[in-house]
């Protein structure tokens, strides 16, 4: 049975539109992240289900029961805030202690609860600490010990990492997908962190403009996104552009290359599109490569090269092979290609390069919206694309 | 005194946008198309504090602005016509702008130096900053009246070097506004970042501080002169007990003698009043944390 | 020299501690103001108070009216006048500043804000005059009053007993209220109360458990500072009572400057019995600031 099922919620603030009917049922014990820009509406969804905000439309079922008219403090939601929101004149344990407290448990089943969490949370040592004495790190625990202390329906979590550094945001991670796991509980998670989203999640929600873009798991959110702003938001990918020269054959031309891809229904002929390729997906030609199976190609000389551990990530400015080509790209653009760092020898800083364009694993677009040439954003920018310059 | 600066703290760009969204969401609650609702009580306290607060001013306006039954701006232009008037403000503008500028000069280099080079002294610094506050004009008053009046060995009362007693114990009254407000300009900017990146490209310490530092602090320097300039304008309690016949002095002894005139220049200073603060207010939106300072404790 | 410090201050030894003589020199002036205008007026205070200010021999008698209760009269009215308008400023200040944070306009906020500032600084002569023209014998509202059958003066109300002395001191003791509250109640992070409210809390409990002890420190802390700063006011009181009321800082005018009662020795006792008054009340509000910016901050 579905744990919680948000129905057709809108809501509007004055003039402008936060979120847009909004549908989504979230199983027993599923964590769900709602990733996408500041502004897209996924602070707004989540305390609509804390009940923080009225919809303007659309219904909150919790337990096969509407909560859409209940007070926050009735709905029995747990929920972890930017920034914590820890109560500065308790200690660790009284936090915990109080949703308890509130609730009037006897005192032993509460001294025993707050001790099993803060045992679990490793937060033993500083239980009658205050929070101004705590890391970072620290505080955030206390804030998830206090949420699921009340044994929540669903635990809502806020941007819950954005406060803590880098190195420490990976670990809290880990944990929190650990104690969600252990503990069973049902987790809507709102991140602009995509590293995050799909690290953790069952379930992704990719969100824009209010609406939701698509759900689905990290795995196909990653590989096969179904619309051109996730294929951008997440990760890094290169924008190549091509010519529709057949839209109803799937015909496109780049260079002097003509190969046949999928998607190019809807475009006009001559048209110019992008194929959206992920770094990692560009393939170096070497002198020795096999046939080029109606692949497309791009060759340049290597700028810069970036080492991210495993692989090393190349950074090309184009040479196309004749002048005047439409589909190159701009001179200000560059595209990335990722290798193993074991071959990254082969390709110092001003060594030419060839790459294939797999059209297999690429997606088409339109060129009308395109930022052009390369968008990429790392793992942890906090998904804002930029193109290299 | 509550001064602190609001300086974010540095985390990812993307945030401040999302906290700023969620904040104007949070207040425009439940009220779409709308301002967000002022509760009734609310309303209600505002508007009584408001007649409490204007009662005084109308009475004394309706005072000093008639002559037995009619309206008449009379008094006032009787006031400012007066040549003891006169006097006593040019006395209270001439000391006041002293103080402001002996203040800014002396302060300011000494605040820059103890953030920059000399931090262990700030406890101490901050420790003299405050004792204005436990020695109020009237404690100091007696202070200096034994160490530099009538009958001491120094006597600067009955010298030449009069203005000097009163304008080194208003040094120290606004002492710690000016510091304060200097101080938190200070903090506001790296100053030892600053200072380090000017000393790299060849300034020498006075360069940096005048054409670096000086300009980064300018709104903190503008709020130190008006508080100090405003404090210096309305103090009474040294000037009477050390005989100045400055213009609140003034103001008590026209009234004996001509109330209805004491009524209109009381207007003149509530004006005095207004104009620096609501320069200060204006200074402040710029600067927040610099408003909130009283005389009160000085009168 | 420690490791922070910059390569261009670096440099031989010699050098480096010739450019911090020269810095010192800097620090001259303040050094000097304050030595002479501070640190000296209030050594003397205190060395003038047990002395005897005819013969210079050591005494304890300037604070002899320690012991005479009628002595300790302008102590008891200026307790009084101080607490009196502590807890009227105090309380109606608290209002004011959480109506204004209610109001939820920024408008209303800002004006509210600088008029505070105006009032809280609208001490002092003009203020006892204009409180004379509106509360006085023959005040504005004293004679609409009279008009509309009561007679405040008839039932015994005098401006300058401490009633109508703690009407005026309000006049600035509450926005001083205001003014100190005001980043306090807007440092209440909305998350607080959002997060008692999910985990079960009623506005009641948000209130007992987490409102009221963070703004407890605060709070007091404002009533310290509100109290020192009508304890120490002279301006107000004179202008109102012409020196005809016994308040502490009025009998250490009177002691300084009257013909009659002239007597330097005592008049610095008075001073530092409100000197350590003054102590008690910046120093222990110094003390709660400290506490309160840990749990307050952003």
């Amino acid at each position: 049975m579905s744990r919680l099922a948000l129905g057709g919620i809108s809501k509007r603030f004055g003039e402008q539109v936060a979120v847009r009917d909004f549908n989504l049922t979230v199983e027993d014990g599923e964590l769900v992240s709602f990733l996408g820009p500041s502004g897209c509406g996924k602070t707004t969804t989540l305390r609509i289900t804390a009940g923080f905000e009225s919809p303007d439309m659309g219904s909150i079922v919790l337990d096969g029961v509407d909560v859409t008219d209940l007070p926050p403090n009735r709905r029995g939601m747990g929920m972890v805030f930017q920034g914590y929101a820890l109560f500065p004149n308790m200690t660790a344990a009284e936090n915990v202690d109080f949703g308890l407290s509130v609730r009037k448990r006897p005192a032993a089943e509460r001294k025993a609860r707050i001790a099993e969490l803060l045992e679990l949370f490793g937060l033993a040592h500083v239980a009658g600490s205050y929070p101004h004495q705590m890391s970072g790190g620290q505080q955030q625990r206390v804030a998830l010990a206090r949420a699921v202390a009340i044994q929540p329906g669903v635990l809502l979590l806020d941007e819950p990492l954005s406060a803590v550094d880098a190195k420490v945001r990976e670990e809290l991670r880990t944990e929190i997908r650990r104690m969600q796991v252990q503990m069973g509980i049902t987790t809507i998670l709102v991140t602009h962190d995509q590293s995050e989203a799909l690290s953790i999640s069952d379930r992704v929600v990719v969100m824009n403009r209010g609406a939701i873009e698509e759900v689905g798991t990290p795995a196909q959110i990653y590989a096969e996104p179904r619309s051109a702003f996730t294929a951008r938001f997440i990760g890094a990918m290169n924008e190549i552009p091509v010519r529709i020269v057949s839209a109803a054959h799937g015909l496109v031309e780049r260079g002097e290359r003509r190969v046949t891809v999928a998607g190019a229904t809807g475009l006009a002929d001559g048209e110019l599109a992008l194929l959206l390729v992920r770094p990692e997906s560009l393939e170096p030609l070497g002198p020795t490569s096999g046939t080029l199976n109606g692949d497309l190609t791009m060759a340049g000389q290597v700028e810069v090269q970036t080492f991210l551990g495993a692989t090393t990530r190349l950074l090309v400015r184009e040479v196309p092979t004749r002048a005047g080509d439409p589909t190159a790209l701009p001179p200000t653009q560059r595209f990335a290609v990722d290798i193993p760092s074991a071959n990254a020898g082969r390709w110092p800083t001003g060594s030419n390069l060839s790459v294939k364009i797999p059209v297999g694993v690429s997606r088409l677009i339109a060129d009308r919206s395109a930022p052009g040439g390369v968008l990429s954003s790392s793992a942890t920018s906090g998904g804002k694309a930029k193109p290299y310059a | 005194m509550s001064g602190t600066s609001i300086t974010g703290e540095a985390t990812e760009e993307t945030l401040p946008a999302v906290v700023a969204g969620a904040e104007a969401r949070r207040s425009a609650r439940k009220r779409p198309g709308r301002g967000p609702r002022m509760p009734v009580w609310a309303a209600v306290t505002l508007l009584m504090a408001a007649v409490y607060f204007l009662l005084p001013l109308y009475g004394t306006a309706v005072f000093g602005f008639s002559t037995g039954k009619h309206f008449t701006l009379q008094p006032l232009f009787d006031g400012l016509a007066d040549e003891g008037f006169q006097a006593s403000l040019q006395l209270s503008l001439t000391y006041s702008i002293v103080t402001t500028i002996l203040a800014l000069l002396v302060v300011a280099p000494t605040a820059y130096l103890v953030e920059l080079r000399f931090p262990r002294l700030r406890t101490a610094i901050e420790f003299v900053t405050i004792l204005p506050f436990v020695i109020p004009p009237i404690i100091l008053a007696v202070g200096l009246e034994t160490v530099f009046g009538i009958n001491s060995p120094i006597n600067l009362i009955a010298s030449s070097w009069a203005p000097v007693l009163l304008i080194g114990g208003y040094f120290v009254l606004t002492l710690p506004f000016v510091f304060r407000a200097i101080d938190n300009a200070l903090r506001a900017v790296d100053v030892r970042m600053l200072s380090e990146a000017s000393a790299s490209l060849g300034a020498g310490p006075v360069r940096t501080f005048l054409r670096v530092i000086v300009p980064s602090i300018s709104l903190g320097l503008v709020s130190a002169a008006l508080l100090a300039f405003t404090t210096a304008m309305g103090e009474f309690t040294l000037a009477a007990l050390l005989g100045y016949a400055t213009f609140p002095v003034y103001l008590l002894n026209v009234n004996g003698y001509e109330p209805r005139m004491g009524e209109g220049l009381v207007l003149v200073s509530f004006v005095i009043t207004w104009a620096g603060v609501i320069a200060l207010a204006a200074v402040a939106r710029k600067a927040p944390g610099t408003l909130a300072f009283s005389r009160g404790a000085l009168m | 020299m420690s490791a922070t410090t910059p390569a261009s201050f670096a440099g031989t030894p010699a050098a480096a501690k010739r450019r911090g003589g020269r810095a010192a020199i800097t620090l001259l002036p303040f050094a000097v103001l304050i030595s002479l205008f501070l640190v000296a007026p209030t050594l003397s205070l205190i060395w003038g108070s047990f002395h005897d200010n005819k013969t210079g021999v050591f005494t304890f008698e300037n604070y002899s009216y320690l012991q005479h209760p009628l002595d300790l009269v302008p102590f008891k009215n200026s307790l009084e006048l101080s607490l009196a308008s502590t807890v009227v400023g105090g309380l109606v200040g608290l209002l004011i500043a959480q109506a204004i944070v209610s109001s939820r306009r920024p408008i209303i906020q800002e004006i509210a804000t600088t008029f505070s500032s105006v009032a809280a600084n609208f001490a002092g002569v003009p203020l006892a005059f204009a409180f004379i023209a509106t509360l006085g014998a023959n005040g504005l509202l004293t004679r609409q009053l009279l008009n509309a059958g009561v007679d405040l003066y008839g039932g015994g109300f005098k401006l300058y007993s401490v009633l109508g002395l703690t009407i005026v001191y309000a006049y600035w003791e509450i926005p001083l209220m205001v003014l100190v509250m005001l980043p306090p109640l807007q440092a209440m992070k909305p998350a607080w109360r959002e997060a008692a409210e999910i985990l079960g809390a009623s506005r009641w409990q948000y209130l007992r458990s987490v409102a009221i002890p963070i703004l407890m420190t605060p709070f007091i802390s404002s009533l310290l500072l509100l109290y020192a700063n009508a304890f120490g006011a002279y301006a107000t009181a004179y202008g109102l009572t012409d020196g005809f009321v016994a308040l502490v800082p009025i009998q250490i005018s009177n002691l300084i400057n009257g013909d009659i009662s002239f007597d330097p020795g005592q008049a610095d006792a008075l001073a530092i019995g409100l000197a350590v008054i003054m102590v008690v009340c910046i120093g222990g509000r110094a003390i709660l600031e400290r506490r309160s910016a840990r749990w307050l901050a952003r």
